[in-house]
């Protein structure tokens, strides 16, 4: 059963379907019955036994007549337009499985939150709503350069509509300008793609003795890479890399290419927030994880100081501008370029600790972001206002959406025991330690030295710390003033609780925080193999030269103990044995890492 | 009972879960839960505790395990002198591991889940209880795992701490009871929010004890956090009301989880330090590590890495413990209500910094910078809080400033070395402090609502046992001997004056600074006691009505006091004649806290001054192995020692060696320096009598208009201006920095350049549009130019080919042909 197919075009298909044969009052039956079936098909798919989590064995596949080894589970491959080398291929990973996971649970809020709040053009909304579910869901498991870039811009046309027919006052410049800019990157997307295609074997200068298979497959491009290694200099990949990087930085939304998502959040129907922060961000996560990192090492290694000083600015900065945000949704917006600035220098940091954070910030950005937009669309689904001004005691009238409200805010918050924690901490612990070759710039050529950075971890993890700090101050301050104080606005009185409907999705969301943020242990698993595989193809570059041994034996014993008094115990010719172990500890882990 | 400790967060979460959901219908009912789950929490922490207390080697002086009484005097058979302690610490110096594997097996060292101990048994007893893995990551900074266990950690230090609070707990749960509803015209009426009150009180109780018992950084910052939380509820839990003139409840709420934030930060990274170096979060694997001599040099004694980390650690500290520069958050929490006050703001939450110094005691002994640092703040904070107890009208201020003071007092001890005393003055604080501020919460509820001292008097004998409760515990905090804060605070200032004989003034400074601490500690308690209580109201008197009543004191300007709970309906005082003693759950909550606050002290009385009445030291002696493994270590192994006196922490005081028989046997000094302190506090409260016993404000107010009293008095009242410097540069300076942040995202970011781009995009099209103008001849210009470029194009090629045509032109290589030539070249050579 070509499992991973119908799950990403159930979707677009049914979708249309429903929407022509229901009357416009019935597609949303018709939407959240797509939606679950959807779901039980991922979740078939994930756990229903064909699916190995452990992630560990590879399977030898037949691309284009040659065969290469895959880490990719239940892929399906069709031949497709042969002349070009592109085959429709979608295969899954622990990566990729967790994203369509995520993608499944929050089209179902996608829908429910869209229940009342769409009053007009209703087949159209659904239909929209369903076929950007088939461009996230085929974003995340195409495994073809071409199809990626196919599912790529299918979610952009759906949202475009959305935005822009259903959105609020502003919503057509809104609109323009979210698709206009995610077209930037599209485009140099699509160039560095075609670059790929031509150059496959040579992304990081390799010149060795290699066929060229010119190939839109991504596993053959990973496959070719590993044999290639990667001993060229950065400067030839610089270009695809940095074009993939922006397109998917965009996506992110990275500083400071950020300013479309507060626009298009603020505009968008709940639902468009709800998909567009939950999950739509992702996939600029998930590009660079999948492609940016693993296909470019040399030119990530050499890029990664600059891409860490930004994701600290936008860390800062998205809390800063947040604070200061008079509409929640804005405030979200905001916040959500603080929080998924995490998940780049998480990535960046090239440790164990700071991708399986990054990746776990994803899924709980996924969870609490979606949360407090759905919580926003409750209340301006009740009020029409999302002003902070016009809402203050709210507390009083609607206790229930004020305690499940704080649940989302504190994990948001990352307040520990909650899901939000665990991912801010991996990724800080992770940034105090990233890569030691980050210490310094390796070399004169590379980039980030002629952008004249070099990397003060220290800098770096105190920087972003404080992002714990002004997170903790907007999000007080956005619900200081929504749900304390007295009740300022006299007709906030009459306003009604949450139906089932509202507190079942903010109480699942709360369920999931609470789950994961205390017993985090199986999640882990599934990321751990995720992580090991982005981090992989980086052994080489990141390899430790004795100096970047020596930089960082010697930020350890920065300062030699002040001179001990007369019985010295012997102690310095200890610390000294043990300089020289871990030293060769250090040598001895890149070479294995190596020779994987 | 050990390895069923988890049962205290859980039980006080399921209390807190059953609140939370059913706070719509559970009514009364709330309250009883709370309280009960608190009741039973207590009964298991008292059955950790003595299950500790009999695990543990009494390793005081006399006073030896069983087992361990044919060593006590003289040498053992192994030719080892002294106590079960010093016997230890010399065979781990001599190296002789045969006499320690002896001297374990001996004492059964074994951890609750039946494992033997893996390291000495200096780190403590008790158990280590392994829950479950809460996340794990292989190879996650390249060179060290990351596992980190929910996993809880009873030894002495912990069960004290789970006793005395579980012990107020239950008695502040019952309070609340009584505090949290009002009677009116005979029948009760509860607190609007009375369930969500018990639910957030629960859940705090939970939170503070995952704090205590956590075994690793990650574990107890689940609690850390969660206590704060906890206190941005409580705070706030008026929260529609308005707390002064500047402040909402609600924003008190939230300054005090963003000042404990600052401090998590700092915590946060020191964890992170600490991870980076030593490659685990467990306390007690951190600690052995730190001890085994195979540390890395930056965390050897004085290291680098090891004073930046405690530094940081220390500022987590100053958040949660209310101390310089953080410590702004505590007057203002007193806007919750005040069985959260007493619980939180004094007896628990507050003293959670002091247990991680103390649980870390060994790193802060490693780096005396760091704690010459936590000296001097603490020391500095006790000044300057009690300076502002002066002046404070607000009775829950004065409170407030007064247990800031306190903990000052708390981090002098931790920084001077004497870790034991430090917890001492925690365990008499939290008794007398909650008694306190329980009095204060039932003069304030009988009142309804008035919190101005200024606006009370005579109360003594409305309210007999309130006044009893408060008297006693004002004495001591006074340290009135033999009340308890006599012996904690005594406890404190002797051994910062040790300190300085090391020849350090600093500590001399510190000493003084605590003496006069102390007098004012005295003067201002003495007078939060006599104005209420003593001489004429100043209350209204059933004739007057209540027509020109008072409310709010703006003509202060700074409107501190003001605590009108507006919207409470209650804000006409009632009149003198009315006030009535508050009910019997209340009072006798107060007077239990009243007789402990005159007993607790005795538990730890030094041997100097317990002339042979009292075992000594009880207390110290049974924290030692936690609480002084820090001084031993380093003493050990930087100074030499071989052999210390145990019960002593200031045998390292301030980074000098303090000779331990000097500690020991000096009883005269002791003796004397205990008088001085009695003297000194006597004094104090003797001022408060002589100015305000009458209940005539004039004498005090005169004094105040006294040139140089004025502006002290200035300082003091202001509470040295620091709220209004923290809010110019932090909240009004923080709101312009985000605003100009905005203003750069909008108008550079976006507008300049995102913008900027697309007019560009919008600009050239334009341009192009014009040529689109639909005139003929135009077009036809154009059709003109273009084949005249399309000609030159091909006449210049042209000419180059003809002209090229005799150059032979080599092959254009493509890359590959280009490396397989290269390939061919290396098989060729």
């Amino acid at each position: 059963m070509p499992l991973l197919t119908l799950i990403i075009f159930i979707p677009i298909v049914l979708g249309a379907i429903a929407s022509f044969a229901l009357p416009a009052k019935q597609v949303k039956w018709g939407a959240l019955g797509i939606a679950i079936l959807d779901l039980l098909l991922i979740l078939f798919a994930a756990f229903g036994g064909g699916y190995k989590w452990s992630g560990a064995e590879k399977i030898d596949v037949e691309i284009f007549g040659s065969t290469y080894s895959t880490p990719f589970q239940l892929r399906e491959s069709i031949a497709w337009l042969d002349q070009f080398q592109i085959a429709y291929t979608v295969g899954a990973d622990n990566l990729s499985m967790l994203m369509i996971v995520l993608a499944g649970v929050l089209l179902i809020f996608g829908v429910l939150c869209s229940w009342n709040a769409i009053e007009h053009r209703e087949k159209e909304f659904f239909f929209c709503l369903m076929a950007l579910q088939t461009g996230i869901l085929g974003t995340f498991l195409a495994l073809d350069m071409f199809l990626f870039y196919m599912f790529w811009e299918l979610m952009l046309i759906p949202l475009y509509f959305m935005v822009g027919i259903w959105g609020s006052k502003n919503r057509i410049y809104a609109t323009m300008k979210f698709v206009l800019y995610t077209l930037v990157g599209s485009v140099l997307m699509l160039i560095a793609i075609i670059w790929m295609y031509y150059n496959n074997g040579f992304f990081n200068g390799a010149m060795r003795d290699l066929e060229i298979v010119r190939t839109y497959s991504y596993e053959v491009m990973m496959a070719t890479q590993h044999q290639a290694g990667t001993t060229g200099t950065f400067a030839s990949s610089l270009f695809p890399f940095l074009a993939l990087f922006l397109a998917f930085a965009i996506k992110v939304p990275l500083f400071p290419l950020h300013t479309w998502l507060p626009d298009a959040h603020t505009e968008a129907p709940t639902a468009g927030s709800v998909i567009l922060a939950g999950i739509l961000l992702k996939t600029g996560g998930y590009g660079i994880i999948r492609f940016c990192v693993p296909l470019f090492p040399e030119a990530a290694v050499s890029c990664g100081p600059v891409f860490i000083w930004l994701s600290v600015i936008a860390i800062i900065y998205g809390a800063m501008t947040a604070i200061v945000q008079t509409d929640i949704k804005r405030l979200v917006a905001y916040s959500s370029v603080s929080h998924m600035g995490f998940v780049i220098l998480g990535i960046f940091s090239f440790n164990s600790a700071g991708m399986s954070g990054a990746i776990l910030q994803m899924i709980n950005h996924g969870i609490s972001t979606s949360g407090l937009f759905l919580a926003v669309g409750m209340i301006y689904e009740r009020t029409h206002t999302r002003n902070l001004a016009d809402f203050g005691g709210l507390a009083k009238t609607l206790p229930v959406y004020a305690a499940l409200t704080m649940v989302m805010v504190l994990s948001s918050v990352g307040l520990p025991g909650l899901n939000g924690f665990l991912g801010e901490f991996n990724i800080l612990l992770g940034s105090m330690n990233a890569h030691p070759i980050l210490l310094q710039a390796q070399d004169e050529s590379s980039f980030a030295a002629s952008m004249g950075m070099t990397q003060y971890t220290w800098l770096v993890a105190g920087a972003a710390a404080t992002g714990v700090i002004l997170g903790a101050v907007y999000l007080l301050i956005m619900y200081q003033r929504t749900f304390f104080g007295p009740l300022d606005v006299e007709k906030n009185g009459d306003l009604k609780d949450l139906e089932p409907r509202e507190w079942g999705q903010l109480g699942v969301l709360a369920a999931a925080a609470v789950v994961i943020g205390l017993a985090p242990g199986t999640l882990f698993n599934a990321i751990q193999p995720a992580s090991d595989a982005a981090l992989a193809p980086l052994a080489k570059p990141l390899q430790l030269t004795p100096a970047h041994i020596a930089s960082r034996e010697a930020a350890k014993a920065v300062a030699a103990p002040v001179a001990p008094a007369e019985p010295a115990h012997a102690e310095p010719a200890a610390t000294e044995q043990h300089g020289e172990d871990s030293g060769h500890d250090h040598a001895h882990e890149g070479e294995g890492a190596h020779s994987h | 009972m050990i390895d069923y400790v988890w049962l205290l967060p859980l039980i006080m979460a399921i209390a807190a879960a059953i609140n939370g959901f059913g706070c719509r219908f559970l009514g009364k009912l709330a309250g009883y839960i709370a309280a009960g789950a608190m009741a039973v929490t207590f009964i298991i922490a008292a059955a950790v505790f003595l299950q500790v207390k009999n695990n543990a080697p009494h390793v005081g002086h006399g006073h030896e395990h069983a087992a361990g009484d044919a060593h006590h005097g003289g040498a053992d058979s192994h030719g080892y002198h002294g106590t079960l302690l010093e016997r230890w610490n010399a065979a781990d110096i001599a190296g002789d591991a045969s006499y320690k594997a002896a001297i374990k097996a001996e004492h059964h060292f074994v951890k609750a889940s039946g494992q033997p101990w893996d390291t000495d048994f200096r780190e403590g007893l008790g158990g280590y209880v392994p829950l479950w893995t809460w996340f794990e990551i292989p190879g996650a900074l390249g060179d060290h795992d990351l596992k980190v266990e929910m996993a809880f950690h009873v030894d002495q230090l912990s069960s004290i701490f789970l006793l005395f609070i579980s012990f107020v707990g239950t008695l502040v749960f019952v309070y609340a009871n009584g505090y949290m509803k009002e009677h009116h015209d005979g029948h009760e009426v509860l607190d609007e929010g009375f369930a969500r009150f018990f639910s957030y009180l629960a859940l705090f109780a939970a939170s503070m004890y995952t704090l205590i018992l956590g075994a690793n950084f990650a574990v107890m910052f689940i609690g850390w956090e969660g206590v704060g939380l906890c206190s941005y509820l409580l705070i706030g839990y008026y929260f529609d009301r308005r707390f002064s003139a500047k402040l909402m409840c609600a924003d008190a709420g939230k300054k005090a989880f963003v000042a404990n934030r600052v401090g998590d930060f700092g915590l946060m990274l020191g964890m992170f330090l600490l991870f980076w170096g030593l490659g685990t979060l467990d306390f007690q694997t951190i600690i052995s590590i730190l001890t085994s001599g195979e540390a890395p040099a930056a965390f050897g004694y004085s290291g680098a890495i090891i004073t930046a980390a405690t530094l940081l650690l220390f500022l987590g500290a100053t958040g949660k413990s209310a101390q310089i520069p953080l410590f702004v958050w505590l007057p203002d929490a007193m806007a919750g209500p005040t069985p959260v006050s007493a619980l939180i703001h004094a007896a628990t939450m507050v003293t959670a910094g002091i247990y991680m110094l103390a649980r870390l005691n060994v790193l802060y002994m490693l780096s005396p910078t760091t704690m010459l640092v936590v000296a001097i703040v603490g020391g500095l904070t006790a000044l300057v809080a009690a300076f502002v107890g002066l002046t404070q009208r607000g009775i829950k201020k004065i409170l407030a400033y007064s247990t800031v003071s306190q903990l000052g007092y708390m981090f002098l001890a931790m920084g001077v070395g004497a870790f034991a005393a430090g917890v001492f003055h925690v365990f008499t604080h939290a008794f007398f402090k909650a008694c306190l501020f329980l009095a204060a919460g039932s003069i304030i509820h009988a009142l309804h609502h008035e919190e101005d001292v200024f606006k009370m008097g005579g109360l003594k004998s409305k309210m007999p046992l309130t006044f009893a409760a408060y008297g006693l515990a004002t004495l001591a905090i006074a340290g009135i001997f033999p009340f308890a804060g006599f012996w904690s605070k005594d406890e404190i200032l002797y051994m910062t004056y040790l300190a300085s004989t090391g020849g350090d003034k600093v500590y001399l400074v510190l000493y003084i600074m605590g003496v006069l601490t102390a007098a004012m500690t005295a003067f201002y308690m003495g007078r939060s006691l006599v104005l209420p209580f003593f001489g004429k109201t100043r209350m209204e008197h059933e004739a007057h009505g209540h027509d020109h009543h008072h409310h709010g004191h703006d003509d202060h300007g700074h409107g501190q006091d003001d605590h009108g709970h507006d919207d409470h309906g209650h804000h006409h005082g009632i009149p003198y004649e009315k006030v009535k003693e508050s009910s019997p759950v209340m009072t006798s909550v107060l007077l239990t806290l009243a007789v402990a606050s005159c007993l607790v002290g005795f538990l730890n009385v030094p041997k100097a001054l317990n002339m042979g009445f009292l075992p000594d030291s009880v207390f110290h002696h049974f924290l030692a192995p936690v609480t002084d493994r820090g001084a031993l270590y380093v003493a050990s192994q930087q100074f030499g020692f071989a052999e210390t006196t145990a019960p002593y922490g200031a045998d390292v005081v301030g980074g000098n060696i303090v000779d331990g028989v000097v500690a020991e046997h000096s009883s005269s000094k002791e003796q004397l320096m205990a008088v001085f302190s009695v003297i000194v506090a006597a004094l104090g409260l003797f001022l408060a009598w002589w100015l305000y016993s009458s209940g005539d404000l004039k004498k005090s107010e005169n004094l105040a208009r006294k040139p140089l009293l004025s502006s002290l008095w200035s300082v003091s009242w202001n509470a040295w201006w620091w709220d209004d410097i923290y809010d110019a540069l932090f909240v009004r300076g923080g709101m312009r920095l985000y605003d100009a942040v905005l203003w750069f995202d909008k108008t550079i970011i976006d507008g300049f350049l995102v913008l900027g781009v697309g007019n560009l995009c919008r600009r050239i099209g334009v341009e192009f549009r014009r040529l689109q103008n639909g005139q003929v001849q135009v077009y036809g210009l154009v059709m003109v130019l273009g084949v005249c470029l399309f000609l030159l194009y091909f006449a210049i090629g042209l000419a180059q080919f003809l002209g090229d045509a005799k150059v032979t032109q080599k092959p254009q290589n493509s890359r590959r042909v280009g490396a397989v030539a290269a390939q061919v070249d290396v098989v060729n050579r």
